[in-house]
Order: C-alpha cells, then sequence, then structure tokens
C-alpha cells in the first residue's frame, strides 16, 4: 500500500509538472504534497522530509516509521523527498519546501555561516561515515599510511582530507590523488590503492563482491563532524514547533524499530522501491552498520539523535579548521530534551 | 543522418573506379561489421579486460538484461516518458516562439538572443535551481528536458519558415493578402523537413536533460540506477543501460525522420547542422544595436526569472549581486582566481577535444566520401552513435581513458564529432555532378577531387557544426568534470552547490554562459564571413 501511495505521487509529480512549468512553481508543491490516501479520523498534517541521498536503507528508520504508521500516529502525512548528487536538502529546507532535511554540519554550517537562518535538531550518525577503503592485501590502518599511496576520492572531499592530513601530522602533498565517486572499481583494479568513501556504500558493495577490505574511520582519528544531521529553519522552530517534534518523534520510533531489527528494515526498504534493483544482501549489511554508526553510549543513555556539549565543542573546532565558522547556537537541543523527558526510549 | 545520407548517396556521384565491395548491399556489409564488432567486444571482455570491471562481454549484457528485465523496462520507461513531456514542452515552446519571430520579425534577434542563452547555460548548474523551483517530483527533470530541445528546434523552425519559396510568398502578397495568411498557407508546409530535423536532434538531448534531472532527487530512472550501478560494482548493469540507451535514442532518432519523411515526402531531409546564421546588417551603429538589444532582453530576463519565481535572496543572484563578487567585494580577488583559474582548465581540455572532433569529423567524411564501401559498413553505426546520451557515454568512456583531463577531452571530441562528420558527409554528397564530371574528364586523382569539390562543399556544414558544437562542447566538458575528472569549472560548481555557496554557483554559470555566447558568436561571425567570401549572396 505505501508502494501504491508512492508511485501515485509520483504520477501526479509527472502530469503536473507541465502546467507547473507554465503557472510557476506553486501549484506543482501544492500537487506533489497533497495527500492521495482518504483522510482517516483526524486529517493528517502534510509535510516533506528532505532526504541526503538516493532511496537507501540509509534512511531504514524512516521508512519504518511511516511502515509502522509512527508519522500517522503524530498526526503527519510525511513525504519522503529523495536526495542525489544534483541538489542539496539544505536549499529545500532554506527555501520551505520541506519542513526537515538531512544534512551534514559541515554543508549545513556552511549556509548558517553564509546567513542561512537554520538550525541542527538532532544528529542521526555521531560518527562521521567518512572512511579510506584500502584493499586488506594492501591496507591503509592510519592517515599515516596515506603518504607515498595513490588516493581516489571525489574533489569535494578536498578539504577534508586536508583537514584529516593535518589533525594527524600528515603531509597531505605525499599523497597522489585521483578523482574517483561513487565507483570501487579504481581501487579494486589497483587503479589506486585508497579510496575516500563512506563506510557503508562502496566498502560494502566490495565485501558482497567477496573482495576483502580494511577501513579506517575518519571518526576515529579526531574528524569529529556530525552527519546525518536534521536541519529546520528557525522560522519552522518558531511557528511550526509542534509538527516537527511530531517529525522527530516519528523518525525516533522509527529508527527504535531499525535498531531492534535491521533485517526488516533492510527487507522494508528494498521492497518500497523496487524500481531501485537494490540487492537484499548489501542492504542488510548495511543496516546493521548504520546501527553501529547512530547508537552508541551516548544514545544508550538519552536517546536517538542526541548530541553531547563535548562533541559541539569538537565539531565548532573540526569545522573552523575546514573554513566553516559557526558557534553554539547552530545547534538546538530543546526538542529532544522535550521528547526524552521521561528517559532515552519513547 | 542515415535518411539524407541514404537518398543523397543514391543520387550522387562518387569518385570513379572503387573495389568490389562496393556492390556488396550496404545492409549486408553493415550486418558483417556489426557482427565483427560484436565478436570483437566478446573476446576483449572475455580476455584482456576479463575481472576488470570495466567490459561486459555483449553475452553477459543480454543475460544479465533477461534475468532484471522488469526492472530495466521500468526504469527505461519512466526516463523516456519524463523525456517525452520535456521534449513536448520544450518543442512547443520553441516553434511558439519562432512563430512569434517570424511574424514579428523585429523581435527575432531578442529572441534568438534568449533562447542562444539558455541553450548555454550549464545544466549541472541550474538543475539544483531549478530544483528549488519545483519542488520535489518529477518537474526539474521534465524542465531540464524541455530546456535542453528548445534552442535546436527554434533555430530548425526558423530555418523552414525562412526557406519559404520567395514565388510562393510573392503570389500571396500579389493576391493582397498579409503575412499571417502566408504563414499559414506557405511557410508551415515549407517547414517540415527542417523541422523534423531539428526534431530528430532534439529526442536524444531531451533523454539527456531527463536524465540529468533525475540526480536532483528521484525515485526510479536510468541516471539514478547508473549511479547505484557504478557504486555497487555492477559492469553488466552499466553496459545494459548504456546498450538501452542507444537502443531507445537511435530508435527515437530514425523514427522522427521517417515520420518526417512520410508527411513530406517530395523534399530532401535536412540538417539543422547547416542552418547559416543570421547576418547582422554592416555598419558598426548597426552593429552595436545588433548585439546590445538582445544583451538587454538578457539581463531583462534575468531580473523577471528572480521576481516571477520569488527566489529567497540567499539563492538568488542579481547581475549586481555578480559583477560585485567578481570585482568589488574584499573576497574578489580570490573568487577571479578560482573561477578563471577552473576555466582556463576547462577552456583548454575542451577547445583541444572541440578540435579533434572537429577534425577527425572531416577526415572521416572524406574517407567516407572516397572509400564508399567503408561509408556503407561504418555510417549506421555512426548514425546511432551520435544519438547516445553523453550521460551513458561517460560512464563508458571513463572505463577506457580513465579520469584524467584526457576524459573531458575525449568526451567532448566524441560530442562535437558524430553530428559533424554526419553534416558534413551529407554535403559532400550534394556535390555539384557537373563539378565531378569536370574533374574526371581531367583524370583528376581523388587527393585533387577533395581539394577541389568534396572540401568545399562541405565547408558550410563544417562551419556550422562548429558553431552549434561550441555549447554541446561546453555542456560535455561539465559533464565530465561533475562526473569524472574533478577539474574545471564543472567542478567548481558541484562543489559550489554541494556547499550552499550560491554566490560561486551564479559567478559561474554567468562566466560560463557569456563564454559560450561569444565562442558561439565568434565562430559564427567566422562563418558568416567565410561563405560570404566562398558563395556571395548565399548566406541569410
Amino acid at each position: 500500500m505505501t508502494t501504491n501511495q508512492f508511485s501515485r505521487r509520483t504520477f501526479l509529480g509527472g502530469t503536473a509538472a507541465g502546467a507547473g512549468l507554465l503557472l510557476g512553481g506553486s501549484t506543482l508543491i501544492t500537487a506533489c504534497s497533497g495527500s492521495s490516501e482518504p483522510p482517516p479520523a483526524a486529517p493528517l498534517t502534510p509535510v516533506n522530509f528532505h532526504l541526503s541521498w538516493f532511496d537507501s536503507v540509509q534512511f531504514g528508520g524512516s521508512y519504518l516509521a511511516d511502515a509502522n504508521g509512527h508519522y500517522a500516529a503524530q498526526g503527519l502525512d510525511v513525504t519522503l523527498v529523495p536526495g542525489g548528487p544534483g541538489v542539496s536538502p539544505d536549499t529545500s529546507v532554506i527555501a520551505g519546501q520541506s519542513i526537515m532535511g538531512i544534512s551534514a554540519a559541515n554543508f549545513a554550517g556552511q549556509a548558517k555561516a553564509d546567513g542561512a537562518p537554520i538550525k541542527v535538531v538532532g544528529v542521526a550518525m555521531q560518527r562521521n561515515p567518512f572512511v579510506i577503503a584500502s584493499l586488506t592485501s594492501n591496507p591503509i590502518n592510519e592517515p599515516k599510511d596515506l603518504e607515498g599511496r595513490r588516493l581516489g576520492m571525489a574533489f569535494n572531499n578536498q578539504l577534508d582530507l586536508e583537514l584529516l592530513s593535518s589533525l594527524n601530522g600528515v603531509d597531505v602533498d605525499a599523497i597522489e590523488v585521483i578523482q574517483a565517486d561513487y565507483d570501487p572499481a579504481p581501487l579494486v583494479t589497483g587503479e589506486v590503492d585508497s579510496l575516500l568513501c563512506w563506510l557503508v556504500d562502496l566498502p560494502v558493495a566490495m565485501t558482497v563482491a567477496g573482495i576483502d577490505n580494511t577501513t579506517m574511520l575518519f571518526a576515529d582519528f579526531g574528524y569529529a563532524v556530525h552527519s546525518q544531521t536534521y536541519i529546520v529553519t528557525e522560522d519552522t522552530l518558531a511557528n511550526r514547533r509542534d509538527d516537527v517534534l511530531a517529525l522527530l518523534r516519528g523518525e525516533i520510533l522509527g529508527w527504535q524499530d531499525h535498531r531492534a531489527d535491521p533485517d526488516t528494515s533492510a527487507q522494508v526498504t528494498v521492497d518500497r522501491f523496487p524500481d531501485a534493483g537494490m540487492d537484499l544482501e548489501t542492504e542488510t549489511i548495511k543496516a546493521h552498520e548504520f546501527v553501529k554508526l547512530m547508537f552508541s553510549d551516548v544514545t544508550d543513555a538519552s536517546g536517538f539523535l542526541w548530541w553531547t556539549d563535548q562533541s559541539v565543542a569538537d565539531n565548532i573546532r573540526v569545522l573552523k579548521a575546514l573554513g566553516v565558522n559557526v558557534t553554539e547556537d547552530f545547534w538546538d537541543r530543546s526538542l529532544l530534551e522535550e521528547i526524552y523527558a521521561d528517559g532515552p526510549v519513547i | 543522418m542515415s535518411p539524407a545520407a541514404d537518398t543523397a548517396a543514391t543520387a550522387t556521384a562518387r569518385p570513379a573506379g572503387g573495389s568490389r565491395l562496393d556492390r556488396v548491399p550496404p545492409r549486408l556489409l553493415s550486418s558483417a561489421v556489426g557482427i565483427a564488432v560484436l565478436l570483437l567486444w566478446e573476446l576483449l571482455a572475455r580476455t584482456v579486460y576479463a575481472g576488470s570491471y570495466r567490459l561486459s562481454p555483449p553475452t553477459a549484457v543480454v543475460v544479465e538484461f533477461f534475468e532484471f528485465r522488469g526492472l530495466y523496462l521500468r526504469n527505461l520507461w519512466h526516463s523516456t516518458k519524463t523525456a517525452a513531456w520535456g521534449f513536448l514542452w520544450g518543442n512547443l515552446a520553441a516553434m511558439a516562439l519562432a512563430v512569434t519571430a517570424t511574424l514579428v520579425p523585429w523581435l527575432r534577434r531578442s529572441i534568438g538572443a534568449v533562447v542562444l542563452t539558455v541553450f548555454c547555460l550549464p545544466f549541472i548548474a541550474i538543475a539544483p535551481i531549478l530544483r528549488l523551483i519545483t519542488g520535489p517530483g518529477n518537474a526539474t527533470p521534465i524542465a531540464l528536458s524541455a530546456l535542453a530541445v528548445v534552442f535546436t528546434t527554434y533555430v530548425a523552425a526558423l530555418l523552414g519558415f525562412d526557406l519559404a519559396p520567395g514565388s510562393a510568398l510573392d503570389v500571396i502578397r500579389s493576391y493582397g493578402r498579409g503575412r499571417l495568411t502566408a504563414f499559414r498557407n506557405v511557410r508551415v508546409r515549407a517547414s517540415v523537413p527542417a523541422l523534423f530535423a531539428g526534431l530528430q536532434i532534439a529526442a536524444p538531448a531531451a533523454f539527456l536533460g531527463a536524465v540529468v534531472g533525475e540526480f536532483t532527487g528521484a525515485h526510479r530512472g536510468l541516471g539514478i540506477l547508473t549511479v547505484r550501478a557504478l557504486g555497487a560494482l555492477q559492469t553488466d548493469r552499466i553496459w545494459v543501460i548504456a546498450v538501452m540507451s542507444t537502443i531507445v535514442a537511435t530508435g527515437g532518432y530514425l523514427a522522427i525522420g521517417a515520420l518526417g519523411r512520410y508527411l513530406c515526402p517530395w523534399s530532401p531531409a535536412l540538417d539543422v547542422g547547416a542552418v547559416p546564421v543570421p547576418r547582422i546588417e554592416p555598419g558598426l551603429l548597426n552593429r552595436l544595436a545588433g548585439l546590445a538589444a538582445p544583451i538587454a532582453v538578457v539581463f531583462v530576463f534575468w531580473y523577471a526569472f528572480l521576481w516571477v519565481f520569488g527566489i529567497e535572496p540567499f539563492f538568488a543572484k542579481t547581475p549586481v549581486d555578480v559583477w560585485a563578487e567578481l570585482f568589488s567585494v574584499s573576497e574578489a580577488p580570490e573568487t577571479r582566481s578560482i573561477i578563471f583559474g577552473a576555466l582556463g582548465t576547462t577552456m583548454w581540455t575542451t577547445s583541444l577535444g572541440y578540435v579533434v572532433g572537429l577534425v577527425g569529423a572531416l577526415a572521416s567524411a572524406l574517407v567516407f566520401i572516397l572509400v564508399p564501401w567503408l561509408e556503407r559498413a561504418l555510417m549506421p553505426i555512426a548514425v546511432a552513435l551520435r544519438s547516445i546520451p553523453i550521460i551513458v557515454t561517460t560512464p563508458v568512456i571513463i572505463l577506457f581513458v580513465g579520469r584524467g583531463l584526457l576524459t573531458t577531452t575525449a568526451i567532448v571530441a566524441v560530442m562535437s564529432f558524430f553530428p559533424t562528420l554526419v553534416n558534413c558527409y551529407t554535403a559532400m554528397t550534394r556535390t555539384p555532378e557537373g563539378i565531378l564530371d569536370v574533374l574526371k574528364s581531367y583524370d583528376a586523382t581523388s587527393a585533387a577531387s577533395v581539394r577541389n569539390a568534396y572540401l568545399p562543399t562541405s565547408v558550410p556544414a563544417l562551419l556550422a557544426s562548429a558553431r552549434i558544437a561550441v555549447p554541446t562542447s561546453l555542456l560535455g566538458a561539465t559533464v565530465a568534470e561533475w562526473l569524472a575528472t574533478g577539474d574545471g569549472i564543472g567542478a567548481v560548481m558541484v562543489t559550489a552547490f554541494t556547499r550552499n555557496d550560491f554566490k560561486i554557483l551564479w559567478v559561474s554559470v554567468a562566466v560560463l554562459t557569456i563564454v559560450a555566447v561569444i565562442g558561439y558568436w565568434l565562430v559564427a561571425a567566422f562563418e558568416l564571413r567565410t561563405l560570404e567570401r566562398m558563395a556571395p549572396g548565399t548566406s541569410r
């Protein structure tokens, strides 16, 4: 049923698009966000939640929140908007098209520093998922190992590499950087010795293909940048606080379900997007990996999406080194404090 | 352009002599070449490239397709549907603009400037801005797909309207009827062949727009499936997508050509590549006026765009903002060095690819005209390759060339090569028989025929192709920089929008668009001068 609703929405987007083009964007937005379901007892509030990448088990908790009725129980009809390489969720949030979006502290922080009125209200990945992946036969175990080696990475990550190097006394000029993105083939074929990527994408693909690989997590070497952060605008916080609270509650319930049963989360994700051609085995491995990145002693003590004051201080310091200047008021924990008033599980 | 090439080829003389292969039926010959290519492909994939995650053998491609045919067909259907909507809206807009430009001649130059500017806008930078306006859904892919076709169709329709026979227009006028009647009764009919040639080019362009649009967030589509497959080491999947896209794009191209011939059987197919540029009246004042008005209109459109869509100041940058960012704010020198440094890289790799593509195309056209059996064997393949969307070719080119600067050059070369080859070859087959007869009677060598007959007749087509290739080359270069090399202005734009740096984004878009428009007009001016010198009065 979820799938049906999905394709109907997409269809609506497709046919209304022409009209939207000619008449201006507003027609289309209305067409997209309107619920196509018959209204249940109480009318649900339609909201867009902008994800940071294509449909993937990376958002498994959100799909579970939808499938298990957590959003609806909070009075929301949530449209999960997919991201991609050609779109920034921050933009969608700042423009008011999405009530909440998933970003990372460095990207959202840049927008904040440039004057965009946004705040972080939740941090799903306390530990940044960036890794250096290498073949186990030629491993990179610590940043120093990168010197004199060839590294494949997206050009967007130059600053991140420089930061990792300076944090660990590595001569960044001694690393031979080659552009490579979304693709483990250069490592597998020996064009490069290492890849800068996410723990949960290319290494998992290699594992599934039976290629032994080693990963070195940035977060273990001082790179303390919050990732999969939930951002909203200050205006939304002031005027639609209840909707944000409801959405966060739905998210938390969904991710609690994901943690309890990652295998089901992977299955739900694969079934929800039959046109994506996802592989269940791959998504299941990823579902378990995400649990490791998203849940920790901190979340066990305080709840999912929580962050500590210490991690904010670390982020400010590291972001400054990345050229992004933000202060403590970029983070707003008051919503989580309200949600978790009775303990770390809801 | 196989239709044009085929009709022209049978109608026109070729150099005398030739090998026994000339007598083999063309279909047989191209089938033989096709089978040879498939065998070689299979062999390479099974030996040299085995286990390399680069080349999938054709047999594996077929197996993969059938195993997941539902998945592939659903995604193909989705992207094709998006492209079809874009094709419809873009072409309707283009035709409306062409009709307006024909009926209201004083608007013509301004409309042309706006349409050209839109065509020169870098796709990868306007995609996120469009997404901002349209919100979630399929509107951004459709809009991009529409934008991708407006220019070529506009040029084609305009050419078609202009090709109306003067005598018929005179008759209408002598009956005291106005422009509208002339338009309805003469120009519309006359425009069919040129219009359909334009629509043929638009089909693959619409497909490209749709696929780039998917990168701004969608649940399905071939573009997304490609990115997913790259990340998951699914080489077979990438090749299935490439092969499928080629078949569909080529099919669309040929189907539209066939429809055009069905509707208008009396006229030979034309190629938009061969459209002469509109001529600017001589005289400094006229020239200045001719340039100033369109530029002013473009700026008015810029402001109007921001105003109509009510884009927030955080995203919306006006011409004044862009100027300030480049020249007056304190970070301006730094911005200039980033933008112009990157632009230098892009210009260098693009120009190299552009020249290699054009020269290679001209040389190949000459080989084809001199060795007819080769043309019969290879031209159908060239026609097919002409319509493959760049976004699908890019991963395949990366597989072979790697991810260095050479990749951009290779992609640009491929983008300019195929259309130019087809246009030049078609023009050469139209070499007047009289000239060839004279050369034959003097027992002229092949070299002499090339120098005195084929090269001169192909010059207009070459120059027109060169002009159209300026914006398409830059488009190809920025896509390649984004997906493959991480260099140049394409990378600057992508970095800018992922980091939410809209100042740099708008500055890049403005600078790159200006470069593309200037490049286009430089080639156009050269074209005009050359045509005037070769055959006074033929340019328009």
